[in-house]
This record gives C-alpha cells, sequence and structure tokens, in this order.
C-alpha cells in the first residue's frame, strides 16, 4: 500500500521533472519562429505580437540580402575539403601507429597528436594569424582556412581510428601479408572497409565543429562573400540588429539543414558523440 | 614466425607523413612560436621584436584585467562543468530505461547540442533581451513585470546569465554519455543488489557511481576543457561587458590578437590559459581515477 504510493509519487515527480526540461529547451528553440513571421514593426515590439498572418516573405527576403547561397556554398566546400581530406590522411596515419605500435617513431606521432586534444585554439591563434595572413597570404582563401580545419581535426580522428584499428585481429595483417599484399593495398582494400563505423562516427563528430564554428574563419576570412555559414550569420546579426524578423530568419535557415540531418541520422549523431566515451 | 624484413617496414613512415606534416605546419609550429612571442614585446606590426624573457608573465600577475578574466574563466568553468554534469546524471537515470518515449524524450534533450552555439547564443539574446526580450515581455504580461531584468547589461546577473546558456544546450550532450555508461552497466549487478534486498541509493553508491566512473571522467574532463576554451557564447551575448564582469580568458586573448597591438602579451596570456587547462586536467584525471582503484 505505502510501497504503491511510494511509487506513484517517484512517477509524479519523475513525469514533472522530465515534462518541465522538455519545456525549457523547446520553448527557446520554438519561440525563434516568431519573429520570422512577423513584420518589422511587430518584431520591434516583442512576442507578445501575434503575426496578422503567416507568410514566409522574411525567409525570402533574409535570404536574398544575406546572400545565403553563397554562405551555404563556401560552407559546404569548407567542410566537404576538410572532411574527405582528414579522414584520407587521418586514417593513413593511424594505421601505423595502430599496427607497429611498439615502434618509437609511431608512438611519438600518436603522443604528438594526443597534445592537440589539450591545447585551446587560442593558444595557436596568434601565431596562425600572424602566420597565414602575413607570411603565407593565405588568409581569404578556402584552402587556407581548410588547412588549419584538418590539423584541427587530426588528433581526434588519429586518436579514434587507431583505437579502433587495434580492435581488428593480427591474423588480418598477417593473412593479407601471405597472399602478397603491400601495405597500401592491405590497408585500402582490407582494413579500410573494416573502418565503417568509426568512420561515420569520426565524420559526424568532425561535421559537427566545422559546419557550426565561428572562430576560425573570424581569423581567416574578412571578405564577406568567402564567409561560411555561421559567421555569416553573426555579421547580418550586427546588421540587422533592428530588424529581428530578417534576422531571426537567417538563423533560422542556417540552423535548419543541420537540424533535419540530425533528425533523419539520430542514432549515428547520438553513437558518433559518446563513441570513446565508456570504454575508458 | 615469419619475421619480415625492416626494410619492407619502411614504407610506412610515408602513411604518416602527410597527416604529421599538415599537423606540424598549422598546429605544432604555431604553438612554439606563440611560445616564442610570449617571451617578446612584439606588436604584431613592427620588424623589431625584442626578447624579453618573462617580463609578460610578470606583467600578467599584474594585470588586473587579466586577473578578472581569469576568475571569471574560474568561475564559468567549474559553475558549467558541475551543473551541466548534475543535470545530464540526472536526467540519465530518469531516462535509463528503453522505450519508445524516452527515446523521443532523449532526442529532445539532446537536440540543442547539434545547433551552432552561434545559433544557440542568438537565442538566449532574444530571450534575455531587457525591453522586447522574451523573458521580460512574459514576466510583464503576468504582472510580474518586478521580475523584468536587464539580464545581460546588469553586471550581478550578466555571468549567470551567460552560464544557463552552455547549461541549456550541453545538459543533453553529458546524458548522452551517462546513458550509455549506464548501458554498460551488465544488468546482473541490478538483479544481484535487488536479491540482496539493496535499496535503490545503496544500490546507486555501490553499483551505478562505481561502475559509470569512465563516464563521469569522460564528462568532466571534457567539460573542463571546453568550458576553459569557452568563447562564442561570450562573444555574442555580451563581448566581456558590462564592464569587465563576463571577460574570460579566450575573448582577451582574440581582443589583443586582433584589435590591440600588443601580441606578445596577448601569446603569454594564451600559454598561460594552456598551462591551467593542461594543469587542470591532469589533477582531475588523477583524482578521479586514484578513487577507481579502490573498488576494483
Amino acid at each position: 500500500m505505502s510501497k504503491r504510493m511510494k511509487i506513484n509519487a517517484y512517477r509524479i515527480v519523475r513525469f514533472a521533472v522530465l515534462a518541465l526540461y522538455a519545456a525549457l529547451i523547446l520553448f527557446p528553440l520554438l519561440v525563434v519562429l516568431v519573429p520570422t513571421f512577423q513584420t518589422v514593426q511587430e518584431s520591434s515590439q516583442g512576442i507578445l505580437t501575434f503575426p496578422k498572418q503567416l507568410s514566409f516573405n522574411n525567409y525570402a527576403e533574409a535570404w536574398k540580402q544575406s546572400g545565403f547561397l553563397r554562405a551555404l556554398k563556401n560552407s559546404l566546400i569548407i567542410t566537404g575539403a576538410t572532411i574527405v581530406l582528414n579522414i584520407l590522411i587521418g586514417s593513413l596515419a593511424a594505421f601505423p601507429m595502430a599496427i607497429r605500435e611498439s615502434r618509437l617513431l609511431y608512438r611519438f606521432a600518436f603522443y604528438l597528436f594526443l597534445v592537440g586534444l589539450m591545447l585551446p585554439f587560442q593558444a595557436i591563434m596568434i601565431p596562425l594569424y600572424v602566420m597565414m595572413g602575413r607570411v603565407l597570404k593565405l588568409t581569404n582563401t578556402y584552402i587556407g582556412t581548410i588547412l588549419v580545419y584538418v590539423a584541427m581535426t587530426l588528433p581526434i580522428t588519429v586518436f579514434f581510428f587507431s583505437q579502433f584499428i587495434k580492435t581488428i585481429p593480427k591474423e588480418m595483417e598477417e593473412a593479407s601479408v601471405i597472399d602478397g599484399c603491400g601495405y597500401l593495398r592491405m590497408f585500402s582494400v582490407i582494413f579500410f572497409p573494416l573502418l565503417k563505423p568509426i568512420t561515420s562516427a569520426v565524420i559526424i563528430q568532425n561535421m559537427i565543429f566545422l559546419w557550426n564554428d565561428l572562430l576560425i574563419p573570424l581569423i581567416m576570412i574578412d571578405k564577406t562573400p568567402l564567409k561560411p555559414i555561421m559567421p555569416r550569420v553573426y555579421m547580418f546579426f550586427g546588421q540587422y540588429y533592428n530588424k529581428w524578423n530578417l534576422a531571426f530568419s537567417v538563423l533560422v535557415l542556417a540552423a535548419i539543414p543541420f537540424l533535419l540531418l540530425f533528425l533523419l541520422l539520430q542514432e549515428q549523431f547520438i553513437k558518433g558523440l559518446s563513441s570513446g566515451a565508456v570504454k575508458g | 614466425m615469419m619475421r619480415r624484413p625492416r626494410k619492407r617496414d619502411q614504407v610506412l613512415v610515408l602513411f604518416i607523413l602527410p597527416a604529421v606534416a599538415v599537423y606540424c605546419c598549422f598546429y605544432i609550429l604555431p604553438m612554439f612560436s606563440g611560445l616564442y612571442f610570449s617571451l617578446t614585446d612584439w606588436n604584431g606590426m613592427s620588424k623589431v621584436r625584442n626578447f624579453i624573457g618573462l617580463a609578460n608573465y610578470v606583467e600578467v600577475f599584474r594585470d588586473k584585467y587579466a586577473l578578472t578574466a581569469t576568475r571569471n574563466t574560474l568561475i564559468y568553468t567549474l559553475v558549467v562543468t558541475f551543473f551541466s554534469n548534475a543535470i545530464g546524471l540526472i536526467l540519465a537515470l530518469l531516462l535509463e530505461r528503453t522505450s519508445r518515449v524516452n527515446n523521443i524524450v532523449r532526442t529532445i534533450y539532446f537536440t540543442p547540442a547539434v545547433l551552432s552555439p552561434v545559433v544557440a547564443s542568438f537565442i538566449w539574446k532574444y530571450m534575455y533581451a531587457p525591453e522586447s526580450g522574451v523573458l521580460n515581455s512574459l514576466f510583464r504580461a503576468v504582472g510580474a513585470g518586478a521580475l523584468a531584468n536587464d539580464w545581460l547589461g546588469n553586471p550581478a546577473l550578466a555571468l549567470f546569465s551567460v552560464m544557463l546558456v552552455p547549461l541549456w544546450q550541453w545538459g543533453g550532450n553529458v546524458m548522452i554519455v551517462y546513458l550509455a555508461g549506464l548501458m554498460n552497466i551488465p544488468a546482473e549487478y541490478a538483479d544481484a543488489a535487488r536479491i540482496d534486498g539493496a535499496s535503490y541509493l545503496q544500490k546507486f553508491r555501490h553499483i551505478t557511481v562505481p561502475l559509470l566512473r569512465p563516464a563521469f571522467v569522460f564528462n568532466i574532463i571534457i567539460s573542463t576543457i571546453g568550458s576553459f576554451k569557452t568563447f562564442d557564447f561570450i562573444f555574442i551575448l555580451t563581448y566581456g561587458g558590462p564592464g569587465f564582469t563576463t571577460e574570460v580568458l579566450t575573448l582577451q586573448v582574440y581582443k589583443y590578437a586582433l584589435y590591440t597591438a600588443k601580441l606578445g602579451y596577448g601569446s603569454a596570456l594564451a600559454v598561460m590559459l594552456t598551462i591551467m587547462i593542461v594543469i587542470f586536467s591532469i589533477v582531475e584525471l588523477k583524482l578521479l581515477t586514484r578513487r577507481e582503484e579502490k573498488y576494483v
């Protein structure tokens, strides 16, 4: 009897906590949709002035005025190229580090990459700004931004790939040697296809960082047409601070592609973000 | 066994070459030149830079603004790390069982984590705005106008208002890691505890907590490092203001790099930040893993 009451009380508290937290999460996400349907006057009066009609004019106008397509293209190029390069050279580098763990050279290289996991970007920000801007003249170029991003994402990639390759049985290597495989073939034909699960986790982790990042473009790119999406949103907000209806339309447009991708690939996202966390 | 000649192995060096080259050029090299800049009085423009030893570092300890930024960084790190873990752990425990409803709730909680901090910051700037902001409008509408405040402009409140944003964004992410940890605990332990008649708290204390340790270690260290490195939220929400009440070290380094001609000094500040991160991570790792041995 009293035990049942206890269980019921637990259920009620649990439900209340979960519902309240869901409301806290969802309310800010949904409330930003309000200004995107308001007129300029309405949006300056706050959320309580409800839009008279549901029109997508703000989105159309924001799309045009922010040069959204251009920013989207920049983001796709930078994110895409970084991920391809990063996976290619990252997995290649992880291969000897995993199968020849005992060699001093590879162990040293592995620790070198580990350092990068801990270093804050600010520690290299000033020299990078000087080097890219004055010495290499690579600011305001795709290639400069991509190279910085590849270097920044390599530690995680190398770490995850080498940990994963270590779990692949040694016999794989021995069998392929007997079959007369060189190392390059061994890696590309035999090992790489086995890396699929960890590859998608690494891609998702890096993609979340790359697509959403503000700081690196802030330092590397000051020409508006070259700015990827988040720095563009940031800039647009500065210019349109008194026109929230447009500013928030751009914000919603920028968030949507990735949000959709997340809803489609939920499981992979969640696996990608928690992998490596619980093996330790 | 079949010991292959060393020569054959040499080709493997080529495998690590591209990655090591890119990484060293754009990460390790800048790191060392930053270390070098920090020992000079370079203003970023002139051709002359004088080696001044540790003078910049001595200056850091006398610099009122650097100390304020350090204090804010530490408060931010401790508060965000503690509360995001508390929230994440409670939510994970409440949603431990797999069911369709629980899965939907988990997805809702996790959603902010895939957004850009840029998006999250602007959402909250809208929530906090003094005149037509969401919070103040709602307070006034329900007759609680007295609660309306300048959330980001009031020096006493600004840092707290800012810290709510990462908690809102990352709480669900921390939860996911704890959930993964909970899944890894074999069901037999819980069964055994039930047969022994253990209470929920006993089970939590003696089974869940020790076996969840890898998740604790990961979450605590990752949110410590992440909080020390925080930039976007403060850059967008307050830019360090009002006054210096929300200034953090990363923002200060950024300002020195781009707007103040004190690159040597800024580099010293960045090195100090790095040292703090390394020390905090190592101490946490030591503390969290030493206790592990007790249970094994």
